[in-house]
């Protein structure tokens, strides 16, 4: 007779009473932290600051010697704080241009906290300053509250063309409570420079004084001083003159080309002429003489051109004018 | 009464606010450089400055560009002529350039580059009165430089879409016509072929009908004939 085999029974058996014990022990445990009690919750809420500005960018262009006026719009925000602030401002000493080596000084920003049709206000430095504009402080109805500044930008005579970066940072803080910068407080600043020349001459008229006719100025020259007071380009002199008048009879004329030019007041008339002979206007001509590019250090260049006369024999006596046009070109 | 110890002073401060009060007229650097098509035109801006503290009036002179043989001169059109500049102010000036259409592409013309010819003058027009001996009336002026190029007009996509369409209008039209007059062709010499088949079938039946009536003639005569010979047969 075959025996039979109950090892599957046994093991079944073993496996349930395991499961029991550790179902007995789990739900023994249970049962300790099972009892009702009562937990007392509180929570410091401190005095709170955050500073966001909107946007975090501007650019600026002009001309040296020309301003932005003070209305470029700056937003600074508490998103989330609790408590008023006031805005700090403060920059890096320089805008800079990295590839000409120039730069601008921070104090060429002004802020204000009024939007001026001018420029005007006050000179953003490198150590933090109180505007006294005040930020309200968030509420959980309005958790956002924020407060205008305005900046305008100077740009100095000579400055040369390129483009000027730096930064400008805010801070809205109460007392010794600083704000937190979730995002951003740094706004970055770039001022663009265009190239220019300006032409500024320090006499409007020349005296020739009397000059015999069939003679001329010999070497006797009067100079003008052609200046660029604040580009930042180098110019070309050109000049052009209309025909001497005489005073008394606009029919009575001689011709343009009498008057010339000259770089240097040690040569005579004759070396002059004809080929510095002054051209009829509007036709200019190159004097091949420039006026230097101003720079930061040397805001005013210029340069002396002078001019002489000679006057056909048989002019008629008497008093001769003529317009002389001196041109910078850049 | 002023005090001579003063002078030098007054003179300096005279000086100073000679110095401040200055005019200066300024603009924006570089060339004004046009690439203007043939029969067409093109408008560039520039700025003119005035950095001082007093107001500049200004006129305009046009440029004087230098002349090429057998074409003609570009037109050079400023805007404005004329102008006040208040203290620290900016006037933009717009210079439309009209290209003349019979001209040759690829020319250059200038003004302030070369002898003879001029930029745009913009000239601060506040003189001083000379009084007296030999004297000149010294203006400040700026000029801007011009360059113009004339160019090929660019190729005009609708006029190259209208030329397409025509010509594929004429070649489908032409297909066409040739499409239907082979196809008429075609039938006409059908229907020439069916006449001469229905004339050639009539003629062959007309003919056939002769040879049956020449038969049908001919049958009688041939009984005739047959029954004369039987008769000589029989009286034989």
């Amino acid at each position: 007779m075959k025996s039979k085999n109950f090892n599957w029974l046994v093991t079944v058996i073993v496996a349930a009473l395991t499961f029991s014990a550790l179902l007995l022990l789990s739900s023994s445990n249970v049962g300790a932290t099972s009892s009702n009690s009562t937990v007392s919750a509180s929570v410091n809420v401190p005095g709170t600051l955050y500073t966001d500005i909107s946007p975090n960018s501007i650019t600026w262009t002009n001309y040296p010697k020309y301003a932005n006026d003070t209305n470029t719009l700056i937003t600074v925000s508490d998103q989330n704080g609790n408590i008023p602030g006031n805005i700090f401002i403060w920059g890096t000493a320089t805008l800079s241009n990295a590839l000409n080596g120039n730069s601008i000084a921070i104090g060429n920003v002004l802020w204000n906290p009024t939007a001026l049709t001018s420029y005007a206000g006050n000179a953003v430095t490198t150590s933090q300053v109180d505007t006294l504009i005040v930020v309200a402080a968030p509420t959980i109805s309005t958790p956002t509250t924020s407060s205008p500044i305005y900046l305008g930008v100077s740009i100095p005579a000579g400055t040369p063309s390129g483009l000027y970066t730096g930064s400008i940072y805010f801070d809205i803080e109460n007392g010794t409570i600083y704000s937190s910068q979730p995002s951003s407080n740094t706004l970055s600043v770039t001022v663009n420079v265009l190239s220019t020349c300006y032409i500024s001459l320090n006499a409007t008229s020349i005296n020739f004084g009397t000059v015999l006719s069939g003679a001329n100025t010999g070497t006797t020259w009067n100079g003008i001083l052609d200046s660029d007071p604040g580009g930042n380009l180098q110019a070309t002199i050109y000049v052009a003159g209309t025909n001497w008048i005489y005073s008394s009879n606009t029919a009575i004329s001689f011709y343009v080309a009498n008057t010339v030019y000259s770089g240097t007041n040690t040569i005579s008339y004759s070396q002059a002429y004809p080929s510095n002979s002054l051209s009829l206007y509007p036709t200019f001509e190159s004097t091949s003489l420039t006026v230097a590019a101003p720079t930061q250090a040397t805001p005013t260049t210029s340069t002396k051109i002078y001019f002489g006369l000679g006057v056909p024999g048989g002019a008629k006596a008497g008093a001769y004018t003529q317009n002389i046009i001196i041109a910078n070109q850049c | 009464m002023v005090e001579m110890r003063h002078i030098s002073f007054y003179f300096l401060f005279l000086l100073f606010l000679t110095s401040i009060a200055s005019a200066q007229l300024g603009e924006q650097g570089g060339p004004l450089v046009f690439n203007v098509t043939l029969g067409g035109s093109e408008t560039l801006n520039y700025t003119i400055l005035n950095a001082g503290s007093s107001t500049i009036n200004f006129t305009v002179e046009l440029p004087i560009l230098n002349t090429i043989p057998n074409n003609e001169t570009p037109i050079v059109k400023v805007y404005p002529m004329n102008g006040t500049l208040a203290p620290h102010s900016q006037q933009v000036m717009h210079v439309t350039v009209f290209m003349p259409a019979k001209d040759k592409p690829g020319l250059t013309w200038s003004g302030g580059y070369a002898k003879g010819t001029s930029g745009i003058a913009v000239v601060e027009g506040s003189p001083s009165i000379v009084s007296g001996g030999m004297g000149a009336v010294v203006y400040a002026a700026i000029l801007k430089g011009i360059i113009i190029k004339s160019a090929k007009p660019p190729i005009n996509i609708l006029l190259i879409v209208g030329i397409v369409l025509l010509a594929a209008i004429i070649v489908a039209g032409g297909t066409l016509y040739y499409y239907y007059r082979k196809r008429a062709v075609a039938k006409a010499k059908k229907e020439l072929r069916a006449k001469e088949l229905a004339e050639l079938k009539a003629r062959a039946r007309g003919k056939a009908r002769k040879a049956v009536k020449k038969k049908v003639r001919a049958r009688p005569k041939a009984k005739a004939k047959a029954r004369k010979a039987k008769a000589r047969r029989r009286a034989r």
